[in-house]
């Protein structure tokens, strides 16, 4: 795979990034070359901004080819998440209308925690190449290896209290496994509350930080990391027999840029029917695609504690509810859950 | 308004014992009644509480949304202290992680917007911050227990 060339963006948005937008956007909506004339005259600046702006694009990944008599071509774009790249043809209200691409970070979480505080408005976006420090639950690291994977966490300001909350971390794994089969025809199943698995082999992993008081949420940021194009050699050792990608599991190299457009429409259409509607379309779909209901399970919580029972359904705030061997039901919020074998 | 009566006041403590309510305030017509139950006991009942970290066991009942009970945080204006409540169901930690060491103990002094502990539902971490400047008199929840919807977690003194 050729490894990109890219540039960072940021919020809120330099004037070269308003200024590469607009021109990406004027070069597809021509379809045909444009000269630097008419590009400056529309956008208000100088020649010189608009060559500048130009080598800014192509030492982003873009080919654009100039000549002195007819002007600029756009003749590819690269499969890079630049906040216009997810934002164009985007059929979305809110979410990825706004956004910030980096190609390194420490954690996109962090980052987009960072923006919360800067008012960044609902539906943000930000994504990085490479997370440094990928972040899963209780300290866990998250393996986010170079440009193979969708690395990116949401800005979210649910007007919701902070008790229907718990139902988004099922809302964002049902919405990947949609985007996935949108996007490839694989069909993904949620292991509860949302770890997404391709062939018993987890895929996407999605860690969401709420910032709320009693009664009022003031952000909610929803990170995701997707495994793409990874093959067996990108994961460590430890992770061969228990991670895939879509890659492994297609047969084939898959573009980010549409996937992560899919991942938005899909979350924003749960969101908005959640709010509008109640949580019951939500809970129809996540049973749906929860394979371990009826299973023998056993329940790893926090201190090493066991649970040791069978996974009956879904409660109405997104809880797994679990009968033991004594026929107690259990209601659990957390922990690590795995379908054993009925002898275990 | 109704002033309480006795008998009523006796009634009222019973059934508070029953609930997750630590504190209750009443005031009608210069008649003030607080209601508080004894913090340390609060705190024994959750260690003695059995080992089921993150499953809380529930009779099917509890599955359905809760009624809204009086979540904010209760100030008593005599002793000048704040309670800090759980906001959502979960499991209490009082570290970021495992091997982290705990963002505030007994003592510590914090300031506003510091953070106190995580409680986590589905991989939904909520960062509890601090409301006011002061000091933690006591925590009142165990770490990696679970906590219900408005648990009192910390006794913070204004400063």
């Amino acid at each position: 795979m050729t490894v990109e060339k890219s540039v960072s963006t940021h919020w809120p948005p330099s004037s070269m990034d308003t200024l590469c937008s607009a021109v990406l956007n004027r070069l597809r909506q021509q379809g045909d070359a444009v000269s630097g004339e008419a590009l400056s005259l529309e956008m208000g600046v100088s020649r010189n901004s608009i060559w500048k702006c130009i080598e800014h694009l192509r030492s982003g990944g873009y080919h654009i080819a100039g000549t002195r008599r007819q002007g600029y071509l756009l003749l590819s774009a690269p499969d890079t998440p630049y906040p216009w790249e997810i934002a164009y043809n985007l059929p979305t209200q809110e979410l990825g209308r706004h956004g910030i691409y980096v190609a390194e970070t420490s954690s996109t979480n962090d980052l987009v925690r960072q923006l919360a505080r800067r008012q960044a408005p609902h539906g943000l976006v930000a994504v990085a190449d490479k997370q440094l420090n990928g972040r899963g639950r209780r300290g866990r690291t998250w393996d986010s290896a170079d440009n193979v994977g969708l690395w990116c966490s949401l800005l979210l300001r649910p007007k919701l209290p902070p008790t229907q909350l718990t139902l988004f971390p099922l809302l964002a794994g049902v919405a990947v496994i949609a985007a996935i089969t949108e996007q490839t025809g694989l069909q993904a199943v949620l292991k509860w509350p949302n770890d997404v698995l391709l062939d018993m082999r987890k895929v996407c992993g999605i860690l969401l930080e709420l910032s709320a008081e009693a009664d009022t949420v003031h952000h909610l940021v929803l990170g995701i990391g997707i495994n793409v194009n990874q093959e067996l050699r990108h994961f460590p050792d430890e992770l061969r027999s228990s991670a895939g990608s879509l890659r492994l599991a297609s047969g084939q190299m898959q573009l980010r840029v549409p996937l992560l457009q899919q991942v938005l429409v899909q979350i924003e259409r749960r969101y908005l029917q959640l709010v509008a509607a109640g949580p019951t379309a939500l809970l129809r779909e996540v049973r749906e695609h929860t394979s371990m209901i009826g299973k023998p399970v056993s329940v790893l919580a926090a201190e090493g504690a066991v649970l040791a029972g069978t996974a009956l359904d879904i409660a109405a705030d997104g809880a797994l509810l679990v009968r033991d061997d004594n026929g107690h039901i259990h209601t659990v919020y957390a922990g690590d859950v795995s379908v054993r074998s009925p002898d275990a | 308004m109704v002033i309480l009566n006795i008998r009523e006041i006796k009634e009222l403590i019973k059934a508070l014992g029953n609930t997750d309510i630590a504190e209750f305030l009443y005031e009608a017509e210069g008649t003030k009644v607080t209601i508080r139950k004894n913090a340390a006991f609060t705190a024994n009942l959750a260690a003695a509480a059995p080992v089921a970290p993150v499953v809380v066991p529930s009779a099917p009942s509890e599955v359905s949304t809760p009624n809204e009970p009086e979540v904010e945080a209760k100030v008593d204006q005599e002793d000048n202290t704040i309670t800090i409540v759980a906001p959502m169901v979960g499991t209490f930690y009082r570290a970021p992680s495992p091997d982290a060491a705990p963002y505030v103990s007994v003592g510590d002094l914090v300031d506003v917007g510091q953070p106190l502990c995580i409680i986590e539902a589905m991989k939904l971490m909520n960062e509890i911050e601090c409301e006011v400047k002061g000091r933690i008199l006591r925590i009142l929840a165990e770490n990696a227990q679970p906590v219900e919807y408005g648990q009192p977690l910390f006794v913070i003194e204004r400063l």
